[in-house]
């Protein structure tokens, strides 16, 4: 059992998994979890841009908003960091890593609509995180998020080899899988000092 | 899909607008064949209280943004349009959490930022996308009206479910005897994701059996 930041990171890794327990970032979630390499691209991008928005959110509302008492500003802030950060990232990617980019190029606009992004970082800011906790929040969640879409697809390839009830449909059969993820990942509550 | 008998569907705009809104609960769901705004929907379904005031906020944010996107449609130049949309989302959204804030203060703590993440419900940014942008702004309003009522119905069906199951209560007032043992799996999000499954399994089934009816008659 773990306490302080170790436990915040494995908190945000596992029982409060950023996307099966949060339910946050579904939408890539379910619809980029077929192939294993599409899946670890996106959650290496997710964890890259969440990292940096959610310092740079951290850093603008501490130092910027709530000194000039503009937090009513805050989602507009967040929203623009978020799509100056995916922009920006894309640039240098593309300036200094031709090769990176084609790997990763077309992930980074699908990471500026996903919801995990904004949610990590209002969520820091809802809990009156410090500067290193929002960090270590930010890594956990993304890993978080990474491990629960690798998961997911591992299982999806095994689908082709069973035949789950046709009504589900394929979105009926990955929200099962995914509620039988988030008991799995629920279960580890045991790691955690709450 | 039972209004389709009360359907005045006269020529012109004002079908064209009748269709955009019955498309919305009906075969454009926007959960459940679209598959969009799981996030929402599922983090805020714990309670009916919950979920209704997420739809009410869903409802005026959708037809808010609808509204400016489509008055605008001409002018918001292609390359920055995801931007604005952005934009424009989140100001009804700003005005919206101030006003929960000030209406009731234990909702607005309990949804948390749940309220903020309606910007990048992908609801919102899918209807614009599709119909705001490109359509006069009756139907724009009748195509967001029909997927908030789409989305409104579901995520507090699936609250019922949650309440009722999981506490015993419903609207937080004590229904079912009061030995219920109550099940802590539906309140847990794993229980969310399989009620949800539950539903899209009983959607498909029931709209497989009626177009089956309908093809047989026919």
């Amino acid at each position: 059992m773990t306490g302080g930041l170790t436990g915040l990171f494995l908190a945000a890794i596992f029982t409060d998994n950023i996307a099966l327990s949060m339910f946050l970032g579904l939408c890539p979630f379910l619809s980029l979890s077929r192939r294993i390499p599409v899946a670890a691209a996106m959650g290496l991008s997710v964890t890259l841009v969440m990292t940096v928005t959610a310092v740079l959110d951290w850093l603008l509302m501490r130092r910027l908003l709530i000194p000039y008492r503009m937090e009513y500003l805050q989602f507009l802030v967040f929203i623009l960091v978020i799509a100056a950060v995916t922009q920006i990232l894309e640039a240098l990617i593309d300036r200094y890593s031709p090769r990176i980019y084609a790997a990763f190029g077309v992930f980074l606009p699908l990471v500026a609509v996903n919801c995990a992004i904004l949610g990590v970082s209002l969520f820091a800011s809802f809990r009156d995180y410090g500067f290193l906790e929002t960090l270590v929040y930010a890594v956990g969640s993304g890993i978080g998020w990474t491990v629960a879409i690798l998961i997911m697809s591992g299982l999806r390839r095994h689908l082709v080899f069973c035949r789950p009830p046709e009504a589900l449909g394929p979105v009926g059969t990955v929200m099962t899988l995914a509620s039988l993820m988030a008991l799995a990942f629920g279960c580890l509550s045991g790691l955690v000092v709450r | 899909m039972t209004m389709q008998t009360q359907s005045s569907s006269g020529p012109g705009r004002r079908g064209e607008a009748w269709e955009a809104f019955r498309a919305g609960i009906g075969e454009r769901h926007p959960v459940f064949v679209a598959v969009l705004g799981i996030c929402s929907t599922l983090a805020v379904t714990t309670a009916v209280r919950y979920a209704a005031v997420m739809a009410a906020i869903m409802t005026a944010t959708l037809l808010v943004s609808a509204l400016t996107v489509s008055l605008l449609r001409k002018r918001i130049p292609p390359a920055y349009r995801i931007i604005t949309y952005l934009l424009v989302i989140s100001t009804p959204v700003i005005l919206l959490q101030k006003l929960l804030q000030l209406w009731s203060p234990e909702i607005a703590a309990s949804l948390g930022p749940y309220v903020g993440l309606v910007i990048t419900n992908c609801i919102i940014m899918g209807r614009i996308e599709a119909c705001a942008a490109l359509r006069p702004p009756a139907i724009a309003l009748a195509d967001a009206f029909g997927a908030a009522l789409g989305y409104g119905t579901l995520i507090i069906s699936l609250a019922a479910v949650r309440e009722l199951l999981g506490t015993g209560h419903l609207f937080g007032m004590a229904c079912l005897p009061e030995d219920y043992p109550s099940c802590g799996f539906v309140q847990r999000p794993a229980g969310a994701f399989l009620v949800l499954a539950l539903t899209i399994a009983c959607f498909r089934w029931l709209r497989g059996a009626l177009s089956s009816e309908k093809g047989g008659r026919s």
